[in-house]
């Protein structure tokens, strides 16, 4: 039973503890709060990514190479117009959003189904949780290695089917002709579907259990119960893991350098895989440094861009 | 005393029907709706666990098979690479730092997160926008570009060689995301229940502590293990910041063992399994939190 | 309805206060306890204390050098070493870092290819001068020397000549037998072999090709000798590769890719071939001595055949290969009198016997060279012979040009496979890698005249 007691309304639609009397000290205590709440990591962020991240906007604009310092100078847009008549540019570009908008959506979809299996009551639930979610703690040399073993032709899956007959020996998924793609993706599911198993898993949670119970009494089928009651709660935290992990597989080169290197052919680079090759194989860190701009410019476009359409969506 | 006042009873946990969960109606017409919905169940799961487990299973296999063998089982059974990554590598220290690193990272990050998550999901601040966007600007830019600033910034500060330069920076890369993630989880407890703390006499910080908190547990387990997994896989910034090779940790001490003149997979594959076993029993033991808390019964009174 | 003590807004904030209070208490700890890296260590009396970064770190490696450390310890007291082991496939990176950031250690161990990046941002110290002052001096490898000093852009000396890699072939000696095959002693042996044993629906081919990361190494260690060509440039500094022989032999060479090749190899890196072959899933593997002790942990030795290379139609034994790998100390440490000390050890009749010895690699020392244990290792009796052959010339490549990494392993790999997969021919991707190669060099004797 709660009495009532004249409270105050931020404008979040959260309150604040009732007041005793003197509302300006609070006032103001409760504007500096999530000032104060942010503080360390603003300051974090402060110290430790802003000059990094300036020296790379600083490097797009120069020549510099550490094997060649006699090219090394002021470029000004060089490197951007060298870019725009790139054709390996444009090609990782356009792998790059085929790559992360399947993976994306391939982890979201997989990983949401095995969060709700796992949120069912049954025997050894415990085990199957630890044993689903272990992918992800698996470190990146480690899963990269696997993957090579169990795609080569000698050590792999693919040798003893060919032995029982499915498919022949010495060819692989990886460097197939258009299986590629298939094979990294993959690949990189088996890491990234648990990252949102254990996210959705943990939302689930918060779902209250009589929403449920008044949907069953509505007699409600399951789709139709995932549909009103569980989505509308997980929704939000979902939508920002979703682009969290977008960027992150944007970014996230080591599955790809490693078992393809980008081939065959450059069918498998993206653009940050460009990076790398440019910046560190070939040292070339000035345009490496202008593609890393291009790539951070067009992220940030296309995150406020997702932010709008999922925020117009959540008002609906 | 209402169950928030009451000691004894909200220190005992409580869990109600699991949402989600199929109530098991007894209807004998429909036993066969029984077996179809445990079906529903196993299959899609046995598939998941198969997907799962067929990657780990060729690790261990490599780890416990001799060194060419082609069998597929680990027989006969060796522990020669287990042996070779232990005592050659110096695995042990690599596996002590791995802890102090990410158990620090775990942390820091959960508390930073939850600070500023806590602002991100109950108040509006002039800035808010600004701070998210910023936030997931870090982002956007891989940390191989911004290797030697980095290295600068942490030399200044005399932290190089320092497993601090590793926390920090693990944790500022995974900031986003915490924020982002315990942000969401916070926002998922419903603010009527901290009102109705505060109209019993608490702070907000007490009314955090004592009521949220506790209904944060499946979000601290998430964001948490996030956290530490992230800093126990880091490579890159443990190879760039220590030169010690008694502060590398476990990432760097299994690249030793892969590289264009020698590739021993047995011993990698024997290191990675020793790396996963502490994750995967943490795994283990944390899922269990991730039940539904009490905020079913708190709100209905 | 009870009510706990007054919670008016004048009450301090416990936990927020502990929480911070932590957190900069662990930072100020940090800071206070933070302790860089050993660096040169103080100068008092005459102790001096060094650091050296491994390049190639490998558990067994790290050992056998530990222990070298612990030899040159033994005989300098006032030295002592401490060892920093870099992953084999990023050193570079970390390298370029520590340059940058004027945190480089005193010694380093590269390889000759290493060398040119290095100098160019002025991060070794030569040599030369040192050399000549020493003993050990007559007693190092002329060859070996060459080589060492070919990969500097300047031509000087940046790194000792301790040991050095060569290219080998390795085969199934077990299933060469079961075949009734000889060793291959031709090209034409090696093609035929390649054929009879491949047998796909057993899943076993007669070769595995390098495709992926790394290709340029193999493609010129097969490449080449077929060919019968000696020089990366000619006279004009003109490029090769393009040369009627070189074009004739990728063609010929290429044509096993997918016949008697897995097509899995087109992306084949080096732990794709490593485990491709030791598992029994190709008959001969091109590679350097280096990799010998894998593949007779995979395999028995009496498994493992090693051959080096085969002549020409034109009679010439091209050796290619040849990597000098040593050690270096950088210009800006401390201590480079003491560095240079563990410098000699390495070429020493006791270091370097010891070091070669254990890497498997080819002694720079010439009395070294003439010890029993270097007939005793199959790898290195196959290059040995190869490199005494008639007419045998060493191939040297281009280290020394800054472009040339870049240009082998990140511009011609994906040309490379599209070669093999027959979306473009041989001549057609040759004609352009050609072109590249001359401009750099072209580059290079401009700059090299000023």
């Amino acid at each position: 039973m709660t009495v009532a007691v004249p409270r105050r309304r931020s404008s979040q639609g959260g309150l604040s503890p009732s007041p005793r009397g003197r509302q300006s000290p609070i006032a103001r205590r409760t504007r500096l709060y999530p000032y104060l709440l942010i503080a360390p990591a603003v300051l974090l962020v402060l110290v430790f990514l802003v000059y990094p991240v300036a020296s790379v906007f600083f490097y797009s604009l120069q020549h510099s190479n550490v094997t060649q310092p006699w090219n090394d100078g002021f470029a000004g847009v060089d490197n951007f117009t060298r870019m725009f008549g790139d054709p390996l540019f444009w090609q990782s570009l356009r792998f790059t959003l085929q790559w992360v908008l399947v993976e994306v959506a391939l982890q979201f979809v997989f990983g949401l189904a095995l969060a709700l299996l796992l949120n069912r009551t049954f025997v050894g639930r415990g085990i199957a949780r630890a044993l689903t979610f272990s992918p992800w703690a698996v470190s990146g040399i480690l899963t990269t290695t696997i993957w090579i073993l169990i795609y080569n032709p000698a050590t792999g899956i693919g040798r003893y089917l060919a032995d029982l007959g499915i498919g022949e020996h010495g060819t692989s998924l990886l460097s197939g002709q258009g299986t590629t793609f298939l094979a990294v993706v993959i690949a990189e599911l088996w890491k990234g579907v648990p990252f949102f198993a254990i996210l959705i898993l943990a939302d689930l949670q918060s779902v209250p259990g009589e929403l449920y119970e008044a949907a069953d009494v509505d007699g409600a089928g399951p789709l139709r119960r995932f549909v009103s009651v569980t989505w509308p709660h997980i929704r939000q935290a979902v939508v920002l893991a979703t682009l969290l992990r977008g960027v992150w597989e944007f970014n996230n080169v080591d599955l790809l350098y490693t078992l393809t290197g980008g081939g065959p052919a450059n069918s498998t680079t993206t653009l940050p895989l460009y990076v790398a090759q440019t910046a560190i194989q070939s040292r070339d860190f000035g345009y490496g440094s202008a593609l890393t701009v291009v790539a951070f410019l067009l992220l940030t476009f296309f995150s406020l861009l997702y932010l709008r359409l999922t925020k117009r969506g959540a008002e609906s | 005393m209402t169950l928030l006042e009451d000691p004894i009873a909200r220190s005992l946990p409580v869990e109600p029907p699991r949402p989600g969960a199929q109530t098991e109606r007894r209807r004998p017409r429909h036993r066969g709706r029984r077996v179809l919905d445990r079906l529903s169940l196993w299959v899609p799961l046995g598939l998941f666990l198969l997907f799962t487990l067929v990657p780990l299973y060729w690790m261990v296999l490599f780890a416990f098979r001799p060194s060419g063998s082609t069998s597929l089982i680990p027989w006969p059974i060796t522990f020669d690479h287990f042996a070779s990554v232990w005592n050659g590598s110096g695995f042990g220290i690599y596996f002590q730092n791995s802890i102090i690193t990410a158990g620090a990272t775990l942390v820091v990050s959960t508390v930073i997160a939850l600070l500023g998550g806590y602002a991100l999901a109950r108040f509006a601040f002039r800035g808010k926008t600004l701070f998210l966007v910023v936030m997931l600007c870090t982002q956007f830019i891989p940390g191989a570009m911004m290797l030697i600033p980095l290295f600068e910034i942490f030399n200044t500060l005399g932290l190089t060689n320092n497993l601090i330069s590793l926390i920090i920076a693990d944790t500022v890369f995974h900031l986003p995301l915490s924020l982002v993630l315990m942000s969401g989880f916070i926002r998922n407890v419903p603010v009527e229940i901290e009102e109705a703390a505060w109209v019993d006499g608490c702070t907000r910080v007490q009314a955090f502590r004592l009521v949220v908190l506790p209904l944060l547990k499946p979000g601290i387990v998430a964001v948490g293990s996030f956290a530490f997994i992230s800093a126990w896989n880091n490579f890159l910034f443990a190879l760039m910041f220590m030169s010690q090779q008694d502060r590398f940790t476990v990432p760097v001490g299994l690249s030793y063992l892969l590289g264009e003149f020698g590739a021993d997979f047995g011993a990698l594959a024997a290191g990675g399994l020793v790396a996963i076993l502490p994750v995967v029993i943490l795994f283990a033991y944390v899922q269990k939190f991730l039940v539904q808390g009490m905020s079913a019964g708190a709100v209905k009174g | 309805m009870t009510r706990h003590a007054p919670a008016a807004g004048g009450r301090s904030l416990p936990l927020r206060r502990v929480v911070a209070a932590a957190s900069a208490a662990v930072l100020m700890l940090g800071l206070a306890a933070c302790s860089n890296s050993g660096g040169g260590g103080g100068d008092s009396e005459k102790k001096v204390a060094l650091q050296l970064w491994d390049t190639d770190t490998r558990p067994d490696r790290t050992a056998n050098l530990k222990a070298l450390i612990a030899m040159f310890e033994k005989e300098n007291p006032n030295i002592t070493i401490s060892y920093l082991g870099l992953p084999t496939d990023s050193y570079m990176q970390k390298l370029s870092t520590a340059i940058a950031t004027k945190s480089t250690p005193d010694l380093v161990t590269p390889k000759a290819s290493d060398v040119a990046a290095l100098v160019a941002q002025n991060a070794l110290a030569p040599l030369d001068d040192r050399l000549a002052g020493s003993s050990i001096a007559k007693k190092i490898d002329p060859n070996m020397l060459k080589s060492a000093k070919a990969a500097a852009p300047d031509d000087k000396l940046y790194l000792t000549p301790a040991t050095a890699l060569a290219d080998a072939i390795y085969y199934r000696a077990d299933w060469f037998q079961q075949a009734g095959l000889a060793k291959p002693a031709t090209w034409d042996d090696f093609f035929s072999d390649a054929s009879t044993l491949t047998d796909p629906s057993a899943g076993r081919f007669g070769y595995t090709i390098r495709g992926g990361a790394g290709f340029f190494s193999q493609f010129v260690q097969m490449v080449y000798p077929m060919a019968g060509v000696g020089t990366f440039f000619d006279s004009k500094g003109r490029s090769t590769l393009d040369s009627p022989a070189v074009v004739a032999a990728t063609e010929k060479y290429v044509s096993l890719y997918g016949k008697d090749t897995a097509k899995s190899d087109l992306t084949a890196d080096f732990k794709t071939m490593v485990a491709q072959f030791d598992n029994g899933g190709a008959a001969m593997l091109s590679h350097s001595i280096g990799s010998y002790p894998t593949h007779i942990a995979a395999l028995k030795p009496s498994q493992v055949g090693v051959v080096g290379t085969f002549p020409a139609d034109n009679g010439k034994t091209i050796v290619t290969g040849q990597m000098v790998t040593g050690f270096g100390m950088f210009k800006a440490g401390a201590h480079q009198d003491a560095a240079w000390k563990f410098l000699e050890f390495t070429m020493s009749k006791e270091g370097n016997s010891f070091w070669a010895q254990k890497s498997g690699y080819l002694p720079g020392n010439t009395d070294v060279a003439k010890e029993s244990w270097v007939a005793s290792n199959p790898a290195m009796t196959a290059a040995l012979d190869t490199q005494k052959a008639k007419n045998a010339t060493v191939l040297q490549q281009p280290y020394y040009l800054p472009q040339f990494s870049a240009i082998t392993t990140t511009d011609l790999l994906p040309k490379w496979q599209k070669v093999l997969q027959g979306d473009e021919s041989a001549k057609a991707f040759l004609t352009d890698a050609a072109k590249q190669l001359t401009a750099a060099q072209q580059d290079y004797l401009k700059r090299s005249k000023k």
